[in-house]
Protein backbone atom coordinates (compact mmCIF):
# COMPACT_ATOMS: atom_id res chain seq x y z
CA UNK A 1 0.00 0.00 0.00
CA UNK A 2 1.41 3.66 -0.94
CA UNK A 3 0.89 5.95 1.33
CA UNK A 4 1.62 9.01 0.34
CA UNK A 5 -1.30 9.78 -2.43
CA UNK A 6 1.44 12.24 -4.30
CA UNK A 7 3.63 9.51 -4.30
CA UNK A 8 1.26 7.15 -6.07
CA UNK A 9 -0.05 9.18 -8.40
CA UNK A 10 3.47 10.34 -10.00
CA UNK A 11 5.05 6.54 -9.78
CA UNK A 12 1.31 5.51 -11.74
CA UNK A 13 1.76 8.28 -14.00
CA UNK A 14 5.79 7.53 -15.14
CA UNK A 15 4.85 3.69 -15.59
CA UNK A 16 1.84 5.03 -17.57
CA UNK A 17 3.97 7.06 -19.38
CA UNK A 18 6.88 3.87 -20.29
CA UNK A 19 3.92 1.59 -21.16
CA UNK A 20 2.25 3.69 -23.40
CA UNK A 21 5.51 4.27 -25.22
CA UNK A 22 6.38 0.57 -25.73
CA UNK A 23 3.11 -0.23 -26.45
CA UNK A 24 2.39 1.91 -28.84
CA UNK A 25 5.42 1.43 -30.70
CA UNK A 26 4.90 -2.65 -30.38
CA UNK A 27 1.32 -3.06 -30.98
CA UNK A 28 0.46 -1.16 -33.50
CA UNK A 29 2.78 -2.89 -36.50
CA UNK A 30 1.17 -6.15 -35.55
CA UNK A 31 -2.28 -5.40 -35.37
CA UNK A 32 -2.18 -3.23 -38.37
CA UNK A 33 -0.52 -6.14 -40.84
CA UNK A 34 -2.96 -8.43 -39.39
CA UNK A 35 -6.04 -6.22 -40.14
CA UNK A 36 -4.33 -5.28 -43.94
CA UNK A 37 -3.26 -8.74 -44.38
CA UNK A 38 -6.76 -10.51 -43.53
CA UNK A 39 -8.66 -7.50 -45.45
CA UNK A 40 -6.39 -8.73 -48.33
CA UNK A 41 -7.01 -12.43 -47.69
CA UNK A 42 -11.12 -12.00 -47.76
CA UNK A 43 -10.56 -10.12 -51.08
CA UNK A 44 -8.46 -12.82 -52.26
CA UNK A 45 -10.40 -16.26 -51.12
CA UNK A 46 -13.70 -13.79 -52.85
CA UNK A 47 -12.10 -13.31 -55.86
CA UNK A 48 -11.26 -16.85 -56.31
CA UNK A 49 -14.46 -18.40 -55.87
CA UNK A 50 -15.87 -15.67 -58.39
CA UNK A 51 -12.98 -16.89 -61.08
CA UNK A 52 -14.63 -20.51 -60.03
CA UNK A 53 -17.40 -19.50 -61.21
CA UNK A 54 -17.12 -18.25 -64.25
CA UNK A 55 -14.54 -20.53 -65.27
CA UNK A 56 -17.69 -22.98 -64.87
CA UNK A 57 -19.60 -21.04 -66.61
CA UNK A 58 -17.63 -20.32 -69.57
CA UNK A 59 -16.19 -24.32 -69.87
CA UNK A 60 -20.20 -24.80 -69.73
CA UNK A 61 -20.99 -22.32 -72.59
CA UNK A 62 -18.26 -23.65 -74.66
CA UNK A 63 -18.87 -27.00 -74.53
CA UNK A 64 -22.52 -26.30 -75.73
CA UNK A 65 -20.91 -24.09 -78.84
CA UNK A 66 -18.68 -27.00 -80.12
CA UNK A 67 -22.12 -29.40 -79.36
CA UNK A 68 -23.78 -26.84 -82.06
CA UNK A 69 -20.81 -26.79 -84.17
CA UNK A 70 -21.14 -30.77 -83.92
CA UNK A 71 -24.24 -30.52 -85.21
CA UNK A 72 -24.24 -28.49 -87.68
CA UNK A 73 -21.07 -30.27 -89.47
CA UNK A 74 -22.67 -33.47 -89.08
CA UNK A 75 -24.89 -34.85 -92.22
CA UNK A 76 -25.48 -38.18 -93.15
CA UNK A 77 -28.14 -39.75 -95.82
CA UNK A 78 -29.51 -42.45 -93.08
CA UNK A 79 -31.57 -39.71 -90.62
CA UNK A 80 -31.75 -42.49 -87.93
CA UNK A 81 -27.70 -43.07 -87.98
CA UNK A 82 -27.47 -39.28 -87.90
CA UNK A 83 -30.04 -39.15 -84.81
CA UNK A 84 -27.72 -41.65 -83.08
CA UNK A 85 -24.32 -39.90 -84.08
CA UNK A 86 -25.54 -36.78 -82.21
CA UNK A 87 -26.73 -38.46 -79.49
CA UNK A 88 -23.89 -39.97 -79.02
CA UNK A 89 -21.81 -36.92 -79.43
CA UNK A 90 -24.71 -35.11 -76.92
CA UNK A 91 -23.79 -38.05 -74.12
CA UNK A 92 -20.22 -37.94 -74.33
CA UNK A 93 -20.20 -34.48 -73.83
CA UNK A 94 -22.48 -34.37 -70.84
CA UNK A 95 -20.46 -37.09 -69.27
CA UNK A 96 -17.27 -35.68 -69.01
CA UNK A 97 -18.83 -32.24 -68.71
CA UNK A 98 -20.54 -32.99 -65.72
CA UNK A 99 -17.39 -34.54 -63.85
CA UNK A 100 -15.26 -31.46 -64.77
CA UNK A 101 -18.02 -28.90 -63.06
CA UNK A 102 -18.52 -31.47 -60.55
CA UNK A 103 -14.73 -30.98 -59.58
CA UNK A 104 -14.73 -27.19 -60.32
CA UNK A 105 -17.33 -27.24 -57.90
CA UNK A 106 -15.67 -28.58 -55.33
CA UNK A 107 -12.87 -25.92 -55.24
CA UNK A 108 -15.19 -23.49 -54.18
CA UNK A 109 -15.15 -25.17 -50.64
CA UNK A 110 -11.76 -24.78 -50.41
CA UNK A 111 -11.77 -20.88 -51.30
CA UNK A 112 -14.55 -20.66 -48.63
CA UNK A 113 -12.29 -22.61 -45.67
CA UNK A 114 -9.26 -20.34 -46.59
CA UNK A 115 -11.75 -16.97 -46.47
CA UNK A 116 -13.63 -18.40 -43.01
CA UNK A 117 -9.77 -18.31 -41.74
CA UNK A 118 -9.45 -14.87 -43.06
CA UNK A 119 -12.76 -13.24 -41.46
CA UNK A 120 -11.72 -15.11 -38.22
CA UNK A 121 -8.08 -13.69 -38.33
CA UNK A 122 -9.77 -9.87 -38.88
CA UNK A 123 -12.06 -10.72 -36.41
CA UNK A 124 -8.96 -10.97 -33.83
CA UNK A 125 -7.14 -8.33 -35.43
CA UNK A 126 -10.14 -5.91 -35.47
CA UNK A 127 -11.16 -6.51 -31.71
CA UNK A 128 -12.02 -3.55 -29.60
CA UNK A 129 -11.07 -6.25 -26.36
CA UNK A 130 -8.15 -3.66 -25.49
CA UNK A 131 -10.94 -0.55 -25.75
CA UNK A 132 -13.11 -3.05 -23.56
CA UNK A 133 -10.43 -3.64 -21.23
CA UNK A 134 -10.04 0.02 -20.56
CA UNK A 135 -13.90 0.43 -19.94
CA UNK A 136 -13.65 -2.77 -17.56
CA UNK A 137 -10.83 -1.40 -15.18
CA UNK A 138 -12.33 1.91 -15.36
CA UNK A 139 -15.40 0.76 -14.17
CA UNK A 140 -13.30 -1.04 -11.37
CA UNK A 141 -11.38 1.66 -10.30
CA UNK A 142 -15.12 3.11 -9.29
CA UNK A 143 -16.01 0.10 -7.72
CA UNK A 144 -12.70 -0.09 -5.55
CA UNK A 145 -13.56 3.29 -4.30
CA UNK A 146 -17.32 2.50 -3.56
CA UNK A 147 -16.54 -0.74 -1.74
CA UNK A 148 -13.30 0.70 0.00
CA UNK A 149 -15.55 3.79 1.54
CA UNK A 150 -18.30 1.79 2.46
CA UNK A 151 -16.96 -1.93 3.63
CA UNK A 152 -13.03 -0.52 4.34
CA UNK A 153 -14.19 2.93 5.66
CA UNK A 154 -10.97 3.90 3.93
CA UNK A 155 -10.09 6.75 1.68
CA UNK A 156 -6.35 5.41 1.20
CA UNK A 157 -7.03 3.41 -1.38
CA UNK A 158 -9.82 5.59 -3.37
CA UNK A 159 -8.44 6.02 -6.52
CA UNK A 160 -8.51 9.71 -8.26
CA UNK A 161 -10.44 10.87 -11.65
CA UNK A 162 -6.06 10.97 -12.47
CA UNK A 163 -5.52 8.04 -11.54
CA UNK A 164 -8.31 5.90 -12.67
CA UNK A 165 -7.52 7.94 -16.57
CA UNK A 166 -4.02 6.46 -16.51
CA UNK A 167 -5.26 2.81 -15.06
CA UNK A 168 -7.51 2.50 -17.68
CA UNK A 169 -5.07 3.27 -20.11
CA UNK A 170 -2.49 0.77 -18.63
CA UNK A 171 -5.20 -1.63 -19.18
CA UNK A 172 -6.50 -0.78 -22.40
CA UNK A 173 -1.91 -0.97 -23.17
CA UNK A 174 -1.67 -4.18 -21.08
CA UNK A 175 -4.80 -5.66 -23.21
CA UNK A 176 -3.57 -4.68 -26.36
CA UNK A 177 -0.14 -5.86 -25.74
CA UNK A 178 -1.44 -8.93 -25.45
CA UNK A 179 -3.67 -8.79 -28.05
CA UNK A 180 -0.45 -7.67 -30.56
CA UNK A 181 1.30 -10.97 -28.57
CA UNK A 182 -1.63 -13.23 -29.48
CA UNK A 183 -1.74 -11.79 -33.01
CA UNK A 184 1.62 -12.33 -33.69
CA UNK A 185 1.66 -15.94 -32.17
CA UNK A 186 -1.40 -16.69 -34.23
CA UNK A 187 0.39 -15.45 -37.69
CA UNK A 188 3.12 -17.28 -36.56
CA UNK A 189 1.84 -20.38 -35.74
CA UNK A 190 -0.31 -20.41 -38.56
CA UNK A 191 2.39 -19.26 -41.01
CA UNK A 192 3.16 -23.18 -43.07
CA UNK A 193 -0.54 -23.48 -43.17
CA UNK A 194 -1.74 -20.58 -44.71
CA UNK A 195 1.53 -20.63 -46.86
CA UNK A 196 0.90 -24.27 -48.60
CA UNK A 197 -3.23 -23.35 -49.11
CA UNK A 198 -1.79 -20.21 -50.59
CA UNK A 199 0.44 -21.86 -52.90
CA UNK A 200 -2.42 -24.60 -53.85
CA UNK A 201 -4.83 -21.44 -54.26
CA UNK A 202 -2.13 -19.88 -56.91
CA UNK A 203 -1.61 -23.68 -58.81
CA UNK A 204 -5.86 -23.65 -58.96
CA UNK A 205 -5.79 -19.98 -60.25
CA UNK A 206 -2.96 -20.81 -63.06
CA UNK A 207 -5.05 -23.86 -64.24
CA UNK A 208 -8.24 -21.79 -64.16
CA UNK A 209 -6.18 -19.23 -65.97
CA UNK A 210 -4.89 -21.80 -68.59
CA UNK A 211 -8.80 -22.98 -69.40
CA UNK A 212 -10.07 -19.33 -69.48
CA UNK A 213 -7.24 -18.44 -71.91
CA UNK A 214 -8.12 -21.56 -74.25
CA UNK A 215 -11.74 -20.39 -74.20
CA UNK A 216 -11.07 -17.65 -75.20
CA UNK A 217 -9.03 -18.42 -77.93
CA UNK A 218 -11.60 -20.68 -79.30
CA UNK A 219 -14.01 -18.08 -79.83
CA UNK A 220 -11.41 -15.98 -81.11
CA UNK A 221 -10.70 -19.01 -83.57
CA UNK A 222 -14.14 -19.15 -84.41
CA UNK A 223 -15.42 -15.29 -84.19
CA UNK A 224 -11.64 -14.52 -86.74
CA UNK A 225 -13.22 -17.56 -89.80
CA UNK A 226 -16.53 -16.41 -89.65
CA UNK A 227 -16.50 -12.42 -89.36
CA UNK A 228 -13.73 -11.65 -90.66
CA UNK A 229 -11.80 -14.57 -92.96
CA UNK A 230 -14.40 -15.88 -94.42
CA UNK A 231 -16.18 -12.99 -95.81
CA UNK A 232 -12.96 -11.19 -96.75
CA UNK A 233 -11.73 -14.35 -98.87
CA UNK A 234 -15.07 -14.94 -100.17
CA UNK A 235 -15.69 -10.87 -101.14
CA UNK A 236 -19.07 -11.24 -98.97
CA UNK A 237 -18.77 -8.14 -97.02
CA UNK A 238 -22.19 -6.18 -96.90
CA UNK A 239 -21.09 -3.98 -94.60
CA UNK A 240 -17.52 -2.73 -94.55
CA UNK A 241 -17.68 -0.78 -91.15
CA UNK A 242 -19.01 -3.38 -89.15
CA UNK A 243 -16.71 -5.78 -90.39
CA UNK A 244 -13.80 -3.41 -89.80
CA UNK A 245 -15.45 -2.84 -86.30
CA UNK A 246 -15.40 -7.04 -85.47
CA UNK A 247 -11.75 -7.13 -86.64
CA UNK A 248 -10.93 -4.23 -84.48
CA UNK A 249 -12.39 -6.21 -81.81
CA UNK A 250 -11.07 -9.65 -82.63
CA UNK A 251 -7.15 -7.95 -82.46
CA UNK A 252 -8.26 -6.49 -79.18
CA UNK A 253 -9.09 -9.65 -77.71
CA UNK A 254 -5.12 -10.78 -77.83
CA UNK A 255 -5.12 -8.55 -74.77
CA UNK A 256 -7.57 -10.09 -72.61
CA UNK A 257 -5.17 -13.13 -72.56
CA UNK A 258 -2.81 -10.78 -71.39
CA UNK A 259 -5.18 -9.67 -68.47
CA UNK A 260 -5.81 -13.49 -67.75
CA UNK A 261 -1.88 -13.68 -67.41
CA UNK A 262 -2.06 -10.90 -65.37
CA UNK A 263 -4.29 -12.32 -62.77
CA UNK A 264 -2.55 -15.40 -62.20
CA UNK A 265 0.53 -13.67 -61.51
CA UNK A 266 -1.59 -11.42 -58.84
CA UNK A 267 -1.98 -15.13 -56.71
CA UNK A 268 1.75 -15.49 -56.85
CA UNK A 269 2.61 -12.24 -55.26
CA UNK A 270 -0.20 -12.99 -52.61
CA UNK A 271 1.68 -15.96 -51.59
CA UNK A 272 4.90 -13.53 -51.64
CA UNK A 273 3.48 -11.66 -49.81
CA UNK A 274 2.30 -13.44 -47.33
CA UNK A 275 5.92 -15.11 -46.64
CA UNK A 276 6.89 -11.12 -46.66
CA UNK A 277 4.90 -10.12 -43.76
CA UNK A 278 5.65 -13.61 -41.84
CA UNK A 279 9.51 -12.21 -42.30
CA UNK A 280 8.76 -8.64 -41.92
CA UNK A 281 9.49 -7.22 -45.24
CA UNK A 282 5.95 -6.55 -46.55
CA UNK A 283 4.72 -2.80 -45.59
CA UNK A 284 1.11 -1.62 -45.58
CA UNK A 285 1.91 0.28 -48.97
CA UNK A 286 2.83 -3.19 -50.85
CA UNK A 287 -0.69 -4.74 -49.10
CA UNK A 288 -2.74 -2.09 -51.22
CA UNK A 289 -0.63 -2.70 -54.06
CA UNK A 290 -1.86 -6.42 -53.63
CA UNK A 291 -5.16 -5.04 -53.33
CA UNK A 292 -4.67 -3.93 -56.66
CA UNK A 293 -3.57 -6.56 -58.34
CA UNK A 294 -6.89 -9.23 -56.53
CA UNK A 295 -8.55 -6.74 -57.98
CA UNK A 296 -7.73 -7.19 -61.78
CA UNK A 297 -8.64 -10.99 -61.17
CA UNK A 298 -12.56 -10.00 -60.02
CA UNK A 299 -12.07 -7.42 -63.04
CA UNK A 300 -11.17 -10.49 -65.26
CA UNK A 301 -14.06 -12.57 -63.99
CA UNK A 302 -16.61 -9.47 -64.47
CA UNK A 303 -15.40 -9.05 -68.16
CA UNK A 304 -15.70 -12.57 -68.82
CA UNK A 305 -19.33 -12.51 -67.15
CA UNK A 306 -19.86 -9.71 -69.75
CA UNK A 307 -18.81 -12.27 -72.50
CA UNK A 308 -20.76 -14.74 -71.77
CA UNK A 309 -24.10 -13.04 -71.89
CA UNK B 1 2.96 -37.50 -59.06
CA UNK B 2 6.39 -36.93 -60.19
CA UNK B 3 7.53 -33.70 -61.81
CA UNK B 4 7.72 -35.86 -65.09
CA UNK B 5 3.91 -36.40 -65.13
CA UNK B 6 2.97 -33.25 -64.64
CA UNK B 7 4.58 -32.14 -67.19
CA UNK B 8 3.52 -35.07 -69.57
CA UNK B 9 -0.46 -33.92 -68.83
CA UNK B 10 0.46 -30.37 -69.47
CA UNK B 11 1.88 -31.28 -72.47
CA UNK B 12 -0.46 -33.41 -73.83
CA UNK B 13 -3.59 -30.34 -72.49
CA UNK B 14 -1.32 -27.89 -74.84
CA UNK B 15 -1.14 -30.34 -77.61
CA UNK B 16 -4.83 -31.31 -76.90
CA UNK B 17 -5.86 -27.60 -77.10
CA UNK B 18 -3.36 -26.74 -80.12
CA UNK B 19 -5.53 -29.45 -82.34
CA UNK B 20 -9.05 -28.21 -81.15
CA UNK B 21 -8.07 -24.71 -82.65
CA UNK B 22 -6.76 -26.09 -85.69
CA UNK B 23 -9.62 -27.89 -86.22
CA UNK B 24 -12.04 -25.14 -85.57
CA UNK B 25 -10.04 -23.02 -87.89
CA UNK B 26 -10.86 -25.07 -90.59
CA UNK B 27 -13.50 -23.71 -92.87
CA UNK B 28 -16.26 -26.34 -92.66
CA UNK B 29 -17.81 -24.55 -96.01
CA UNK B 30 -15.11 -25.89 -98.21
CA UNK B 31 -15.44 -29.46 -97.15
CA UNK B 32 -17.83 -32.45 -98.80
CA UNK B 33 -20.21 -34.31 -96.49
CA UNK B 34 -17.75 -36.94 -95.58
CA UNK B 35 -15.04 -34.97 -94.79
CA UNK B 36 -17.68 -32.94 -92.69
CA UNK B 37 -18.60 -35.74 -90.81
CA UNK B 38 -15.15 -36.82 -90.10
CA UNK B 39 -14.04 -32.68 -88.84
CA UNK B 40 -17.05 -33.77 -86.45
CA UNK B 41 -15.73 -36.78 -85.31
CA UNK B 42 -12.28 -35.56 -84.91
CA UNK B 43 -14.05 -32.38 -82.66
CA UNK B 44 -16.07 -34.59 -80.69
CA UNK B 45 -12.59 -37.11 -79.77
CA UNK B 46 -10.11 -33.87 -79.55
CA UNK B 47 -12.82 -31.82 -77.13
CA UNK B 48 -14.17 -34.96 -74.87
CA UNK B 49 -10.42 -35.79 -74.34
CA UNK B 50 -9.81 -32.28 -73.37
CA UNK B 51 -12.23 -32.24 -70.70
CA UNK B 52 -11.57 -35.32 -69.42
CA UNK B 53 -7.99 -34.88 -69.13
CA UNK B 54 -8.30 -31.30 -67.51
CA UNK B 55 -10.73 -32.83 -64.61
CA UNK B 56 -8.31 -35.41 -64.15
CA UNK B 57 -5.68 -32.64 -63.77
CA UNK B 58 -7.35 -30.32 -61.43
CA UNK B 59 -8.84 -33.84 -59.47
CA UNK B 60 -5.17 -34.62 -58.83
CA UNK B 61 -5.07 -30.67 -57.45
CA UNK B 62 -7.86 -31.53 -54.86
CA UNK B 63 -6.08 -33.88 -53.75
CA UNK B 64 -3.43 -31.80 -51.10
CA UNK B 65 -6.62 -29.30 -50.79
CA UNK B 66 -8.79 -32.20 -49.33
CA UNK B 67 -5.47 -33.58 -47.18
CA UNK B 68 -4.53 -30.23 -45.50
CA UNK B 69 -8.44 -29.45 -44.71
CA UNK B 70 -8.50 -30.54 -41.10
CA UNK B 71 -5.40 -28.02 -40.17
CA UNK B 72 -7.16 -25.16 -42.07
CA UNK B 73 -10.23 -26.00 -40.21
CA UNK B 74 -8.15 -26.21 -36.87
CA UNK B 75 -5.64 -22.91 -37.41
CA UNK B 76 -9.64 -21.37 -37.97
CA UNK B 77 -11.06 -22.99 -34.63
CA UNK B 78 -7.63 -21.72 -32.78
CA UNK B 79 -8.18 -18.33 -34.26
CA UNK B 80 -11.78 -18.19 -33.26
CA UNK B 81 -10.52 -19.43 -29.33
CA UNK B 82 -8.10 -16.90 -28.87
CA UNK B 83 -10.41 -14.13 -29.58
CA UNK B 84 -12.80 -16.08 -27.14
CA UNK B 85 -9.93 -15.35 -25.00
CA UNK B 86 -9.06 -11.84 -25.46
CA UNK B 87 -13.09 -11.53 -24.91
CA UNK B 88 -13.50 -13.75 -21.53
CA UNK B 89 -10.43 -11.34 -19.81
CA UNK B 90 -12.77 -8.27 -20.38
CA UNK B 91 -16.26 -10.55 -18.70
CA UNK B 92 -13.88 -11.58 -16.10
CA UNK B 93 -12.74 -7.89 -14.89
CA UNK B 94 -16.60 -6.83 -15.51
CA UNK B 95 -17.75 -9.68 -13.19
CA UNK B 96 -15.50 -8.61 -10.38
CA UNK B 97 -16.04 -4.79 -10.80
CA UNK B 98 -20.36 -6.52 -10.55
CA UNK B 99 -19.37 -8.45 -7.78
CA UNK B 100 -17.43 -6.07 -5.74
CA UNK B 101 -20.78 -4.00 -6.25
CA UNK B 102 -23.24 -6.41 -4.90
CA UNK B 103 -20.77 -6.81 -1.55
CA UNK B 104 -21.02 -2.79 -1.13
CA UNK B 105 -24.87 -3.18 -1.72
CA UNK B 106 -25.25 -5.85 1.36
CA UNK B 107 -22.75 -4.33 3.34
CA UNK B 108 -24.59 -1.00 2.77
CA UNK B 109 -27.99 -2.83 3.72
CA UNK B 110 -26.21 -4.43 7.01
CA UNK B 111 -25.35 -0.77 8.08
CA UNK B 112 -28.75 0.47 7.81
CA UNK B 113 -30.06 -2.80 9.56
Amino acid sequence: MIRNPGLKQSWLCAIGFVVLLIGLTACTHTVEQGKAFSDVGIQYADAVVELLDVTTDTVIEDDSNTLLYLQELTKLEDKEKEREKLEGFLKGHDDELSALVTTLEGFRIYARMLKSYFVNLQALATTDAPQSTAKAVAGLSDSINVTSKYLLKSQELTISEAEKKVLASLGRLASGGFHSAMLREALKRDARIIGEQLLLHEKLLAKLSGILEHSTKKRYETEKKERVVKPYKNKEITDRGKWKKDRARLLRTAFFVESLETAAKAAREMRQAWEGMLEGKTDLGASRLLLEDINEITAVAHQLKEALK
Amino acid sequence: MDGNTIRDRNAEVADLEAVELRLLAIDADELDDAKRNELADELHECSTNLLRLRNADLRNLSEPFKGREPELQAATSRLKNDLQGLENAVEVIDTVSAAMGTITEIVKLIAVG
